[in-house]
């Protein structure tokens, strides 16, 4: 059918002159290649031993769950504005000073500075504000591994370490509390926590920065701080 | 960047394709613009959780596979928002005669003829392409062509009465 032909070569033609500008490939090869870039960083993150998601998954857990910690008046705005929304026992800890201020100096490795604020100690459970200071400006900065131990030395909790399990739970909650200065705040639930004595073993870093990931190897070495 | 992947080739060899397929069906150029992105966007992870395209013809009607799906959905999505007629399936924009019987008859098609169709006829893909990514058998679609073909020239013949363009 000679028209058939005839048309659908028309047709064709028209189709055909319907094309991609080259702008808009060269933004099309951009966004691929950013797609590809940012496709590794999820890849590292997820080889991260505190990937992004557990620690806000901690966060929200601590959020709903905290029933411990108990801090005195002048650093209530630091705990209100921390533990917001949270369980009312909270605010009743505040209103008795069940908290332990903490003085001591930051350990620094790497151009970060880290100590603890405050404990908060009842039988069940454990509550330790760290302060960790920086020189970059980070959006957020996480613990990679953390050993928490007592006046024997016994190890009460340590990451990644399978007894956690059986005798410990454990939260985090992060948060940038100024510029190039964090909060982050360990719960840990357990019978019969008794601390005399503490020490903390912090190892190497993680900073997210955008969608850099980062990590500093070091270890900070946190001694008596009870 | 992988080495194996030629982000230049891709494009080149696809994009302008995959661009006529999306603005066939969404008949905008801003809609097809941001759905050919979409297209190569998924190409990417796809690539990047490890996939494999064995050969050129896999890579071709993997892309064209999710292009067809990308366009239903958007469309199923115009059709909610009813921002868009969805039977007027009419080719805008394209130098074409008033006297071009064919596209009025393709646009008369059942979606499923049509897309076979155009498939075969307007992108020139071979029947094994058109089968794999309309997950149809080989002789499905060559059924599917005859049907359509007949059904076309069937509509050009009574176009022809009508016009008198015989």
């Amino acid at each position: 059918m000679e028209k058939f032909d005839k048309d659908l070569e028309e047709i064709k033609t028209g189709l055909n002159n319907i094309k991609l500008s080259d702008d808009f490939k060269n933004n099309l090869k951009i966004k691929m290649e950013e797609e590809f870039n940012k496709s590794d960083i999820k890849e590292n993150a997820r080889s991260l031993i505190f990937p992004r998601k557990l620690v806000a998954t901690f966060a929200c857990f601590f959020l709903l769950i905290t029933s411990c910690a108990v801090f005195a008046d002048e650093i209530e705005s630091f705990v209100a504005n921390i533990f917001s929304n949270t369980d009312r026992k909270i605010e009743e800890a505040i209103a008795n000073g069940n908290y332990k201020e903490i003085d001591m100096e930051y350990v620094e490795h790497d151009g970060i500075g880290i100590k603890v604020d405050y404990i908060v100690q009842e039988e069940d459970s454990l509550c330790i504000a760290f302060n960790v200071k920086s020189e970059e400006e980070f959006d957020e900065v996480y613990f990679d591994r953390i050993e928490i131990l007592d006046k024997n030395n016994q190890i009460f909790f340590k990451t990644k370490d399978k007894n956690n399990k059986e005798k410990t739970n454990f939260y985090v909650y992060n948060q940038k509390t100024a510029a190039k200065e964090y909060s982050i705040i360990y719960e840990f639930v357990a019978k019969d926590i008794n601390f005399k004595k503490m020490y903390i073993v912090i190892e190497n870093l993680i900073l997210f920065d955008n969608d850099k990931i980062n990590m500093i190897n070091a270890i900070w070495e946190l001694n008596d701080i009870i | 960047m992988k080495e194996e992947i030629d982000i230049n080739n891709i494009i080149d060899k696809y994009a302008d394709m995959i661009n006529r397929i999306i603005y066939r069906h969404l008949k905008s150029k801003e809609d097809t613009e941001d759905a050919v992105q979409e297209v190569f966007i998924k190409y990417m992870k796809y690539i990047k959780a490890g996939n494999v395209f064995n050969t050129d013809e896999h890579e071709k009607c993997w892309l064209v596979r999710v292009t067809f799906n990308l366009c239903r959905n958007k469309l199923k999505y115009n059709k909610m928002r009813m921002t868009m007629p969805l039977n007027d399936y009419i080719y805008f924009d394209l130098d074409i005669s008033s006297e071009n019987l064919l596209i009025v008859a393709v646009n008369k098609l059942e979606k499923k003829y049509r897309e076979t169709f155009e498939l075969f006829y307007f992108d020139d893909l071979k029947i094994s392409e058109i089968s794999k990514i309309l997950k149809i058998s080989e002789s499905n679609v060559k059924t599917r062509l005859k049907r359509a073909r007949d059904k076309v020239k069937e509509y050009m013949m009574k176009g022809e009465r009508v016009y008198g363009k015989i």
